[in-house]
């Protein structure tokens, strides 16, 4: 991880609000986790960018050390890690996903 | 094949053994299914180069465990990599499906 590769996540992430960092693309889904990620950000019609790992492999590298986190999809809310597809399924089951959702639009 | 061959041992040992020993080391889970669910992503057609190397990359694990108690769903999740690192670096395991529950949570489930 690069100081210039963390300051250029880091300034992406504080200026979306919403952003997915998965494999493919929001309208073509590579892979079924980060396909439910997708379903279910479109289900709650909140506006959120989509972030391609597959096409960089040093960011998709880089994104495990800056998220602590050795998989994909990563989905940040407001600058922070929120979690991957387990978490982000059973927080829009709970009605969790959606608070924290409209909290960062307000913010 | 001689099961007391010292030398065979490692190959014997499958990655979902290793997550089994692991966990159950760490966690001390009341519960604990691991599932090896990669044949699905090869069929869903997963275009991830790197899945079509191996068959173990990816799992289902379902466990319950005091540890988890007072942890929120990330904490746990978290938990359950620092667990099994070794195999989501250099093991080859790209996904892990996680479901992690304490005892009194399955007990509430149940009542319901």
């Amino acid at each position: 991880m690069t100081p210039e590769l963390k300051e250029a996540i880091d300034k992406y992430l504080s200026a979306n609000k919403v952003v997915l960092f998965m494999k493919g693309t929001k309208m073509f889904p590579q892979c079924g986790f980060s396909n439910t990620c997708v379903q279910v950000l479109n289900t709650l019609s909140v506006p959120y960018e989509t972030v391609n790992i597959l096409e960089d492999e040093s960011l998709r590298q880089g994104m495990k050390v800056y998220s602590q986190w050795p998989t994909f999809p990563q989905l940040y809310i407001d600058g922070e890690f929120f979690g991957g597809c387990d978490i982000t399924l059973e927080a829009y089951n709970s009605g969790e996903l959606k608070e924290v959702l409209e909290k960062a639009m307000c913010s | 094949m001689c099961d007391d061959d010292p030398l065979l041992l490692p190959i014997l040992e499958s990655t979902k053994m290793k997550i089994l020993k692991k966990l159950s080391a760490a966690l001390a889970p009341v519960h604990m299914e691991v599932e090896n669910v990669s044949f699905q992503q090869r069929q869903e057609g997963n275009t991830d180069e790197m899945s079509t190397d191996c068959c173990d990359t990816h799992f289902n694990v379902n466990l319950v465990s005091e540890e988890f108690e007072g942890r929120s769903l990330l904490k746990r999740h978290r938990l359950v990599y620092a667990v099994l690192a070794d195999e989501l670096q250099t093991g080859g395991v790209h996904a892990l499906s996680l479901v992690t529950k304490t005892p009194s949570e399955v007990a509430n489930n149940n009542q319901e």
